[in-house]
């Protein structure tokens, strides 16, 4: 199972189980700038992939009445599939960050060309770390959960792009170096 | 007219100033401003702010305090405005964290029960009132920080240079101290930072600082569409 | 005028305990000045402090004028630091947007006195320590020598009873550290202050009236002549922290 969105439902599941409609409205707000639905009848296609996989199940009792609102719990095994799939997720965003370092590499000859990516890069991180907000400390009344990860997601994302900074400092270091013709690529 | 400028600063250290702590820096900020400045160890931040507040004097270059280049000040005048947060507190200055406050405004000419009223202000600002009968050694890290960025306040600063700002602070108070710092630009003061971790760049105008050379928007106007180069 | 009965003050550092001030006894009348030698790390600083009530004994007491400095009030110990003690603190410590006048003057104007006459109080001290034309220098344009005599004149302003001086000459040359020591020793006896001076330096400890050396925490009593009396050197360190006899000698154990 592959789609971004599929994981991200049964995450939404794990969370609190909820029957479509309520999944789809809390979809937009849990991941708001991070994935989008392409609608909200998707939810209803997904929920169906996820329950033929055995991820998620019904709870009994829910499809009664005559506007019947079936709600989702996720199976053991559905958790124990999410656990997976985070983990291979962060092995996935390491090769990734390899992966562009590597490409940057390419302008050895052409260092101009790599500082000028560099500066973009670091510009932007600045950016998205100005951009994470400053969240007040958690009051006695604010909610545990959107507290939670609205706090874990503001952590990841300020420590993320510090740790990219110093990368930055290094790479334009040695392009710099590279420019100066102080060194040959070796 | 900005608040603080710098144009085209260099610093150097050494016997043959083969250290270069600042090269060619520019940087302008105006009132109600925040800007970080990130650089790792020995990147010259520190320096940038003690220029900044005219501590040291830069090599080339001019620094302007709301127009006025720092070099036409007398040295008593030097600091007038300008809120360098100092974070040591040293026993000659006084027992509690109030005591030190006041110390500094009574050296200054104020009397002493206005001294004792605003320096109970500023450690109310810094939302550490209750701290102000403890001793300086039994504060907190973020305690000491907000105690430094008080004893500025209570000469009421329209620029406040701090250095590493949440520094050693526990993790759950790190974003009250950028809350504290952010509500005192909304209320018009400039704030210039510097910091090594990333944590401090919420919300502000950062740079970075890498071996004395500055990049980033060195003025608030300019639009990042175009990249940018080094400043200066 | 000080009495220290055996005072102990320990530090936690890097894991293990360290006892900064281990024992320690000591008398001290006005007009004396007492010299105290040791080692650096010997503790000097620890005892000077807990003199100053800056800090805390853990055992022990420190009376000054016959009253336990740990049973003061606050508001009385804060006076204590004000008007009775003249502290001349190692790292200066000096504020450094203020001129020199306006440090010398701080503790008169903490204490309530105008500004004007403060400055004019602080004036002679800033004088006889040699800064005579430098009153409206900054600490950033002074030298470290300056800087240091500035503390200096700090602590003598206002005429304090008890004068605890952390290395007063460390940043001073021969001729300066020469006049800065007569200088303490002459306000011991002119004013009948007490002078505690922490020193490394032998030479001005030679002047004192008397000499304490100070290792590992423990105090050794010294004569005027600079030797360690014998008996000191037969005791067993079963016989630490005797009372002090009758003359009010210190004791120590070796």
């Amino acid at each position: 199972m592959q789609s971004a969105v599929h994981w991200a439902l049964l995450g939404l599941v794990i969370e609190r189980p909820s029957y479509g409609y309520e999944l789809a409205h809390r979809f937009e707000h849990a991941y708001d700038g991070m994935l989008q639905l392409s609608g909200f009848s998707y939810v209803y296609t997904a929920l169906d992939t996820l329950l033929c996989r055995g991820m998620i199940e019904e709870i009994s009792g829910t499809r009664t009445g005559r506007q019947p609102k079936p709600r989702y719990r996720a199976t053991a095994e559905g958790v124990r599939s999410y656990q997976e799939r985070l983990i291979a997720q962060m092995r996935e965003d390491f090769r990734r960050s390899r992966l562009f370092a590597r490409q940057l590499a390419v302008f050895a000859q052409e260092p101009e060309i790599a500082l000028d990516v560099i500066e973009r890069y670091g510009q932007a991180c600045l950016e998205e770390a100005g951009e994470t907000p400053v969240l007040a400390p958690a009051g006695p009344c604010a909610d545990p959960v959107s507290g939670l990860a609205a706090r874990l997601v503001s952590e990841e994302r300020r420590l993320a792009m510090g740790a990219r900074l110093p990368w930055i400092d290094y790479a334009r270091r040695e392009f710099k170096a590279l420019a100066a013709g102080r060194i040959q690529p070796r | 007219m900005s608040v603080l400028e710098l144009e085209h600063v260099s610093k150097c250290y050494g016997q043959l100033n083969e250290h270069v702590a600042l090269c060619d820096a520019s940087l302008k900020i105006e009132a109600g401003e925040m800007v970080v400045v990130w650089g790792m160890r020995r990147s010259g931040r520190s320096t940038l702010l003690r220029i900044a507040a005219g501590i040291e004097k830069p090599d080339t270059g001019v620094v302007r305090f709301e127009g006025q280049d720092l070099r036409a000040r007398s040295s008593r005048a030097l600091g007038e405005g300008i809120g360098y947060c100092r974070k040591r507190f040293s026993p000659s200055e006084g027992r509690l964290v109030i005591d030190q406050l006041i110390t500094g405004l009574i050296a200054r000419g104020l009397p002493p029960t206005l001294a004792g009223s605003r320096a109970r202000a500023a450690l109310e600002r810094a939302e550490i009132g209750a701290c102000a009968t403890l001793r300086p050694a039994e504060l907190d890290y973020a305690e000491a920080v907000r105690a430094a960025i008080a004893r500025s306040l209570a000469f009421a600063p329209k620029l406040l240079l701090i250095d590493e700002p949440t520094i050693g602070v526990d993790l759950l108070a790190r974003d009250g101290i950028l809350m504290l710092l952010h509500s005192l630009a909304q209320q018009g003061m400039a704030i210039l930072a510097s910091t090594g971790e990333s944590t401090s760049l919420s919300g502000a105008r950062a740079l970075t600082l890498s071996d004395g050379e500055l990049y980033g928007q060195p003025a608030r106007e300019l639009a990042t569409v175009v990249p940018l180069r080094r400043t200066g | 005028m000080l009495a220290l009965d055996g005072v102990v003050k320990h530090y936690r550092g890097a894991g293990e305990e360290v006892r900064a001030v281990d024992g320690v006894s000591l008398r001290v009348e006005q007009g004396e000045m007492i010299a105290l030698l040791g080692p650096s790390g010997s503790g000097k600083t620890t005892l000077l402090l807990l003199i100053a009530a800056l800090l805390q004994p853990e055992q022990g007491v420190v009376r000054y004028d016959g009253r336990d400095l740990s049973s003061l009030s606050e508001n009385q110990v804060s006076d204590y630091l004000l008007r009775d003690v003249g502290f001349i603190y190692q790292n200066y410590h000096l504020m450094p947007r203020v001129s020199a006048i306006e440090n010398a003057s701080i503790k008169l104007l903490l204490g309530g006195v105008g500004m004007r006459k403060a400055q004019a109080r602080a004036t002679p001290w800033l004088q006889r320590v040699g800064l005579g034309d430098s009153f409206e220098r900054t600490p950033g344009e002074l030298s470290g020598g300056e800087r240091q005599r500035v503390a200096i004149a700090r602590a003598l302003t206002g005429e304090p009873r008890l004068i605890l001086a952390d290395e007063p000459t460390g940043n001073l040359d021969s001729a300066r550290s020469e006049q800065i020591v007569a200088l303490l020793h002459s306000i011991a006896h002119e004013r009948g202050a007490a002078v505690l001076i922490a020193t490394h330096d032998a030479e001005a400890a030679a002047i004192a009236d008397r000499r304490c050396t100070l290792r590992d925490g423990r105090l050794h009593d010294g004569r005027r002549d600079g030797e360690l009396p014998k008996a000191l050197t037969l005791r067993s360190p079963a016989l630490e922290r005797r009372a002090p006899n009758a003359q009010g000698e210190p004791s120590g154990a070796l």
